[in-house]
């Protein structure tokens, strides 16, 4: 007897697949994150920059 | 003219510069983690490949509750010991978690709207992270309006381990009360299909958020130290 197939194996869910809300999730992370990381880069190379016109010497 | 001082007070000379090889690193851990949970796992049975949002929103979702935590533990150290040190990094630790807790809401409205039909429900989860939302940008604020940086650390531990003991009400806010949001995601509630792409993303995460903490806290010494060799400028030139 052929086995019934699951519903979720003929691409049928109960909420549809939208690849423009994934897209969108992942796309919303990596802004994030990137905007993130380089605004950390800009202030870390002002800070390291000030902190050696002002105290002068190199960091430990 | 700018005053020049040569030396800064020890326990603000500033930390070893973060390796910016660990921060690339981190954010290759991600894109390959996400590669591979994106490729790996089955479409779920009832939200097909909508489930794939778990791998970014569940991570920003813990890394929130793991950042604040690091605000507890240092808002209260601080508050002990009163070491500036504390304070930075609760402070540190509170930019970074606020960052994770607005990714974490927009990620889930994300997720609701095509999952729920809506964007936002004021239902306990989302209202209570919200609200936790809110507390960390108002420490933000008080931190960026109040000039007296002793009066600003110790007003900062005060709302912080406020802020951060809404992170249990949080995250029992679905066991608690009826919910539209889901019970809480963790590897032991999942399929297994999901458990390992769900762990190698969080482990990614982590390794993003500690960067981002070193980081932050790296810039926040390198300016205490700046102002501390300005007041002890000050101070000499009376």
């Amino acid at each position: 007897m052929r086995r019934r197939q699951p519903r979720w194996e003929d691409g049928k869910h109960v909420i549809e697949s939208n690849g423009t809300f994934i897209t969108a999730a992942y796309a919303v992370t990596w802004v994030v994150i990137l905007a993130y990381f380089t605004r950390l880069m800009i202030a870390g190379a002002r800070a390291r920059a000030e902190y050696k016109k002002r105290v002068g010497g190199e960091q430990r | 003219m700018q005053t020049t001082v040569r030396s800064a007070p020890v326990s603000f000379a500033p930390p070893r510069p973060t390796s910016l090889v660990f921060g690339i690193g981190a954010l290759a851990a991600v894109v390959a983690t996400q590669v591979y949970a994106i490729s790996r796992s089955p479409a779920e049975a009832d939200m097909g490949h909508l489930q794939k949002i778990m791998y970014v929103h569940v991570p920003a979702a813990w890394m929130t509750f793991l950042a604040f935590f690091v605000v507890l533990v240092f808002s209260v150290k601080y508050m002990w010991k009163r070491d500036e040190n504390d304070d930075l990094l609760a402070a540190s630790a509170a930019e970074v978690g606020a960052l994770f807790n607005g990714l974490t809401l927009m990620l889930g409205m994300l997720w609701g709207k095509p999952a729920w039909g809506v964007w936002w429900v004021w239902d306990a989860r989302l209202t209570s992270t919200l609200v936790l939302f809110l507390i960390f940008v108002s420490y933000l604020a008080l931190r960026a309006f109040v000039d007296d940086h002793q009066q600003r650390a110790r007003w900062s531990a005060a709302v912080g381990a406020f802020g951060a003991l809404n992170v249990p009400i949080v995250y029992l806010s679905v066991t608690w009360w009826r919910t539209l949001h889901q019970p809480p995601s963790s590897p032991s509630t999942l399929d297994p299909a999901y458990t390992l792409g769900l762990r190698i993303n969080a482990v990614a995460f982590l390794l993003v958020m500690i960067y981002f903490v070193r980081k932050r806290y790296e810039i926040a010494r390198l300016h205490r130290a700046v102002e501390h060799a300005a007041e002890a400028a000050a101070m000499g030139g009376r």
